[in-house]
């Protein structure tokens, strides 16, 4: 600052006093310029007018005009001009002087000279002059006055300007004072070299980063790393430091942003700026650490995005006015159109309605803070009954800081699983009901069964005690009967037995059970049912029991399902006799060759249609009139069946007809402990 | 042959009269000099070429200077001066070979008869608004610095010298070049004052009249007796060679029918 406030007091004195002669010499120069123009300019056409007035004289008085001098000497004189201490002089053709009036002007003289001319002929020249004296005497004045005015510049320019020179100085050592501790102190690396490429100033946090001590000062980027990178070079050979190095020297060649990542993996950010007099500033910021978190963002908006793309559920996200901005794969495919055909267009345009314009006005009408309430609505996916999905849709409004409306977020899931849920949940309970029911009604029927029971037992047992006043064919006739009413008392008593244990509410307790006894309950409780149907029913059971794990009702249920769908295929099958029986459905128990056993149901029925298979075990599905079948069936007992840990499949028999199996663990797998339940 | 040398010879002579006679043909003295005799010149040629065949040529308007720097150049054979040679001129070898005297005084263009005092002149000229004595302005007529009569009436009135100086930084005062500008001046300005010589005034039948001066009218009587002592001496000025024809001018002007007509036009000659 020293320095350059003493070429500043050079400069600024060196100014003055070119300021100062400028000032003394252009007044004195231009009054002497003007002055001596307007002499001469006047002298010049004094002459030319003397000239004039003479040549018309001469013209007229030719003969011996050079010597009649007093009418040349009024010709000469104009009053008019306000000549003052002028001289005029004719000159004839010959150069002889012919008149002379006025004094001799002092040194110095300005003369000015015009031809006479008369008839085309110089006859003469007329010579006007006047001394320069006043003129030479007026400069003198004004030069040294204008002297005067110069030495005062001088001292203005370089004393005055000196003191505000000291104060601005002072004013910038206070602000380059503070901008180095600003520079010191800023977290970022600063450096700043010359037009030279010399470093002229250097941060702290850049001496650190950069490993300079505080003599780099005045070299070059090229010494300074060279001088650094010699100690790494030994310390750390594997990296390709004259690699980094001559990138890291071409940072110097532009200006710009632009990022370098150290061989050691440290990542920096260089802003090079030009300065004014040709040199550079480079600001590097760290950023290794912003890099690493980019690079984690980035896995992280991977991951998220194909969290986005790939969710069970729809995301649609859109922008105040309902254009797409977002669309994940789950509403592409419900829309089946690509991302393309999808991003930019209105929601009325796609396929998924539901929400309401009124909505989305109120909502795009809103201008306060208060919060906007989401929107719930159904969309059912599919047009027919057996393919319909049902999806939730919430729609909820994202408002800015201002509360207006920004985005719409629209969040489709597909309810199909819950809704089967609640119906099976109803299902169940009502299931449960009809067994309570069926449990107490048992109790009320056995009660008059019994009596029937022992009513009838008696009754015979007086009529083999009582034979004496009855006809023997009366007595044998009562007797039949009374046996038959025994019979079917207790035919009904197993019945309302059997009901009992179908009906009885699922414990949710494993035990192990009679599979074969399971059989016969259902063959016991349908068979009476088939027969009115015209269908036959038929038991392949092993003479021994066959031990399953589980809940035996429940297998039942399974088992009174299948037989039941068996029938419901035999009777609904166009190709059907009117007369006879429609069909047969056998129930086969055997021992699996692995030790498990195979629950078997056929019929000989038109067999499952193959577009059928894939759905077959599907919730709600169902090939039957609408209001015969649920379409839970076969979903209930797959379920079933899975929860005891077996198998059931579908296929259609060579021989026309369908058949089911169901394929249960061995016991011996199952816990030894358990009791045998049924 | 004979015929060709006896037509030569002849043709010979007669060029050779022709020459000796060539003088006396067409002989011409051309003068001029101070405007007071112009015109008195020109009506002197008449008597001159009467009495020695010599045509007198003059020329107007050269005035003083002019004139005898001609006659200096041997432009004129004689001059009129209306003052003594300067040095310089006579240097050139010029000589003052007579002398002719004439009345001066102030004219008017008023019809008189008016009077002034000799020592009120200088100050009447000095004077911002001077006025006759019937109340009308006087309008002075200057005449250039070296001109003679400017000079002869400097030299007439006490003080007048030093009050035409002054008078002469007044610029709404007309200058007359030469004594004829300076009678036309003064014939056409009501109220007029202006030096002049009788001569020119009697010669040009200039309608001007003297003023009286002291109660003295200016006439060639009064200037002879001395009661009007204002007059002014002109010289006949003769280069140092006089010409045949400059020597019979000065001749004629001596002769006493000259002498008569001279003093018809208000002058006379000797000192």
């Amino acid at each position: 600052v020293i320095g350059f406030r003493n070429k500043l007091s050079n400069v600024v004195g060196w100014l003055g006093l070119a300021i100062g002669l400028t000032v003394a010499a252009t007044v004195p120069a231009g009054y002497l310029l003007v002055a001596y123009s307007q002499v001469d300019h006047q002298l010049s056409l004094l002459a030319d007018m003397k000239a004039s007035r003479l040549a018309k004289y001469i013209y007229l008085h030719q003969k011996l005009w050079q010597y009649q001098t007093l009418r040349l000497a009024e010709l000469t004189e104009i009053p008019e001009a306000r000549e003052v201490g002028g001289q005029q002089r004719i000159f004839d053709s010959t150069g002889k002087l012919v008149l002379e009036t006025g004094e001799a002007p002092a040194f110095p003289i300005a003369r000015r000279s015009s031809p006479i001319v008369v008839a085309g002929l110089q006859v003469a020249t007329v010579e006007t002059a006047a001394t320069f004296r006043p003129i030479l005497l007026a400069t003198a004045i004004a030069a040294a006055l204008s002297s005067l005015l110069g030495l005062a510049v001088v001292f203005i320019i370089r004393i005055l300007p000196q003191r505000i020179i000291d104060r601005t100085l002072a004013k910038l050592e206070a602000i380059q004072t503070r901008l180095t501790a600003t520079i010191e102190a800023v977290p970022v690396e600063f450096m700043e070299y010359d037009r030279q490429g010399r470093l002229i100033l250097i941060n702290s946090a850049a001496r650190v980063s950069q490993g300079w001590d505080g003599n780099s000062i005045g070299k070059t980027q090229r010494e300074l790393l060279e001088r650094t990178l010699s100690r790494r070079r030994v310390e750390e050979p594997d990296h390709d430091w004259d690699g980094w190095m001559a990138k890291r020297l071409s940072t110097l060649e532009r200006s710009g942003m632009f990022e370098l990542t150290r061989p050691t993996g440290e990542s920096g950010r260089f802003y090079v700026t030009d300065t004014p007099d040709g040199g550079k500033v480079v600001v590097r910021v760290d950023i290794s650490e912003l890099k690493q978190r980019e690079a984690s963002l980035a896995a992280e908006m991977e991951r998220l995005t194909s969290i986005f793309r790939s969710s069970g559920a729809g995301i649609l996200l859109l922008d105040r006015d309902t254009r797409v901005v977002m669309a994940n794969q789950f509403i592409l495919d419900i829309q089946g159109k690509s991302s393309a055909d999808v991003i930019g267009h209105r929601y009325s345009e796609l396929a998924i309605t539901g929400l309401d314009s009124t909505v989305i006005e109120r909502w795009q009408a809103a201008s306060n803070t208060a919060p906007l309430t989401a929107v719930e609505f159904d969309y059912s996916l599919g047009s027919s009954r057996d393919a319909r999905r049902i999806i939730k849709v919430t729609a909820t409004p994202v408002q800015d800081g201002t509360g207006a409306l920004r985005y719409i977020v629209l969040i489709g899931v597909d309810d199909t699983e819950r809704r089967m849920g609640e119906i099976k949940l109803f299902d169940s309970a009502r299931l449960a009901n009809l067994g309570e029911m069926a449990t107490g009604m048992a109790h009320e029927i056995n009660q008059p069964l019994a009596t029937i029971r022992m009513a009838s037992e008696t009754l015979i047992e007086e009529l083999d005690l009582e034979t004496s006043g009855m006809a023997a064919e009366l007595t044998t006739f009562f007797r039949e009967k009374l046996i038959r009413i025994a019979t079917q008392t207790d035919r009904a008593s197993g019945l309302v037995r059997d009901l009992r244990a179908v009906a009885r509410r699922p414990a949710n307790e494993s035990r192990p059970f009679d599979v074969v006894e399971v059989a016969r309950v259902c063959d016991g409780l349908l068979h009476e049912q088939l027969r009115v149907a015209r269908v036959a029913l038929s038991l392949d059971l092993p003479p021994a029991s066959v031990l399953a794990q589980g809940e035996s009702s429940r297998l039942q249920q399974v088992l009174i399902n299948l037989v039941l769908n068996a029938r419901d295929a035999l009777t609904s099958d166009p190709d059907r006799p009117s007369t006879g029986m429609l069909g047969h459905i056998a129930v086969r128990v055997a021992v699996a060759p692995e030790g498990g056993t195979v629950l078997t149901v056929e019929d000989d029925g038109p067999g499952i249609p193959p577009a059928v298979f894939p759905r077959l075990f599907e919730p709600f599905f169902t090939t039957k009139p609408t209001g015969k079948g649920t379409g839970l069936g076969l979903s209930i007992s797959h379920g079933i069946v899975k929860h005891m840990g077996g198998e059931i499949d579908a296929q259609n028999r060579s021989g026309g007809g369908a058949r089911f199996r169901i394929i249960l663990p061995a016991l011996t797998q199952l816990s030894p402990q358990a009791g045998l339940a049924a | 042959l004979p015929l060709y040398h006896g037509l030569r010879a002849i043709a010979l002579g007669a060029i050779g009269v022709m020459v000796l006679l060539s003088p006396a043909l067409g002989r011409t003295l051309k003068t001029g000099g101070t405007g007071s005799v112009t015109e008195l010149l020109k009506q002197l040629a008449p008597a001159f070429k009467a009495d020695t065949g010599i045509d007198l040529d003059v020329i107007p308007g050269l005035g003083t200077s002019g004139a005898n720097n001609a006659v200096a150049d041997g432009q004129l054979g004689i001059a009129v001066s209306g003052r003594h040679l300067k040095d310089k001129e006579a240097k050139k070898g010029l000589k003052e070979v007579a002398t002719l005297r004439t009345p001066f005084g102030l004219v008017t263009s008023r019809q008189g008869p008016d009077d002034l005092k000799r020592s009120d002149i200088a100050e009447l000229y000095q004077s911002n608004r001077p006025t006759w004595s019937d109340g009308t302005p006087i309008l002075i007529t200057l005449r250039p610095v070296d001109e003679s009569d400017n000079i002869v009436l400097g030299e007439l009135f006490p003080g007048m010298t030093e009050a035409l100086v002054r008078l002469r930084k007044r610029p709404d005062l007309s200058i007359a070049a030469t004594d004829q500008d300076n009678a036309d001046i003064a014939e056409k300005v009501k109220g007029s004052l202006t030096g002049a010589a009788l001569t020119q005034i009697i010669s040009e039948k200039r309608n001007l009249r003297f003023v009286s001066i002291d109660g003295v009218a200016a006439s060639l009587e009064n200037y002879q007796n001395g009661s009007y002592p204002y007059g002014k001496s002109l010289y006949v000025i003769a280069p140092s060679v006089v010409s045949p024809e400059a020597e019979a001018f000065i001749a004629f002007l001596a002769k006493p029918a000259t002498e008569a007509l001279l003093r018809q036009a208000g002058m006379i000659t000797g000192k």
